[in-house]
């Protein structure tokens, strides 16, 4: 059993909550891990990770996280009952031909949860060497957190006016899961 | 709380591309308020264009560049604007024949049709004789 936490990544926009996961034993959370990875990488990417940046941003100051900013589903949580049924995104600039991916959980408008994401070099983001481990462990962190949310026999829930998810103790940081 | 990874990486974005992005999320926001305003879907919208549904997905949803013309032809099938520019401010003037011997000119300037300022400056009559010789 694998213990991660649920945890604010950066909560200092106008609109927009985002989260993230961290596995227990880990100092680094994956969104960081994405974001140290880019921030001193390849000048190749540069560009394609600057526009990902300024996204987020947008995203999180001005425009609120609208489902038309999000990529094609990847995955969808089949196991869950339907009304529960939610579509792991990619976040990435549909316009350009921008090679970055970063995966995420769109909760509502005001609540993402981010996780870890790479570079597409095929079609298919599955078929993508530097994505397919992220898109299985995005989906795997997505299904705990989901099954949590469900009704009001989970153990979290959401507060669209604060932008939290908050547990069954009142926390709404440092959320701790077992998959 | 500020993330200072993310903080970081916000400071290194170039203005341009800071622009770039809030013009996307502008017209990605324009285009989906305008289908859905008009009750198209993206497989009615492609039959307007002339075009498979899968190329229409591919422009909205995608990697492919959404050019200028594509707006254009966009903009057609909607029967909308989808971007516009703002006008330049235009000044000409009028005048009139005062009482005396000079005129009062009136420069307005019409900015998008609306008149927002004016100013008046007098001059003789012969200097507007050397404009218009038609006032002699």
């Amino acid at each position: 059993m694998n213990t991660f936490v649920l945890e604010i990544w950066e909560d200092s926009f106008e609109q927009v909550t985002f989260y993230t996961v961290r596995w227990e034993s880990s100092q680094e959370s994956e969104t960081d891990k994405f974001f140290s990875r880019f921030l001193q990488g390849k000048e190749e990417f540069r560009e394609d990770f600057h526009e990902l940046v300024a996204l987020i941003e947008d995203i999180g100051n001005r425009k609120s996280a609208k489902p038309h900013y999000f990529s094609r589903q990847v995955a969808t949580i089949s196991e869950l009952p339907p009304k529960m049924k939610v579509k792991i995104e990619e976040l990435t600039l549909n316009l350009t031909s921008n090679r970055l991916r970063l995966f995420c959980l769109r909760v509502s408008d005001h609540i993402v949860i981010l996780f870890n994401g790479g570079v597409k070099t095929s079609q298919k983001t599955q078929d993508s060497p530097d994505l397919a481990s992220k898109l299985r462990d995005a989906w795997d962190f997505a299904k705990v957190i989901l099954e949590e949310l469900q009704d009001s026999y989970g153990s979290i829930n959401l507060d669209n006016f604060s932008r939290r998810i908050i547990d069954d103790k009142g926390n709404d940081d440092q959320i701790i899961f077992e998959r | 709380m500020k993330n200072k990874l993310f903080e970081k990486a916000l400071a290194e974005v170039p203005a341009e591309t800071k622009v770039f992005v809030r013009k996307y999320t502008d017209i990605v926001d324009r285009i989906n308020y305008l289908l859905k305003q008009k009750k198209l879907t993206q497989k009615q919208l492609a039959e307007r264009m002339g075009k498979r549904e899968s190329e229409i997905s591919k422009w909205l949803k995608s990697g492919q560049n959404l050019t200028l013309k594509s707006i254009a032809k966009l903009e057609v099938a909607l029967e909308e604007e989808i971007i516009s520019v703002p006008k330049p401010e235009i000044t000409y003037p009028t005048w009139q024949r005062m009482p005396s011997e000079s005129f009062k000119i009136t420069l307005k300037t019409s900015k998008e049709n609306q008149f927002v300022t004016e100013r008046f400056e007098t001059i003789t009559t012969k200097d507007l004789q050397s404009l218009d010789p038609s006032l002699a």
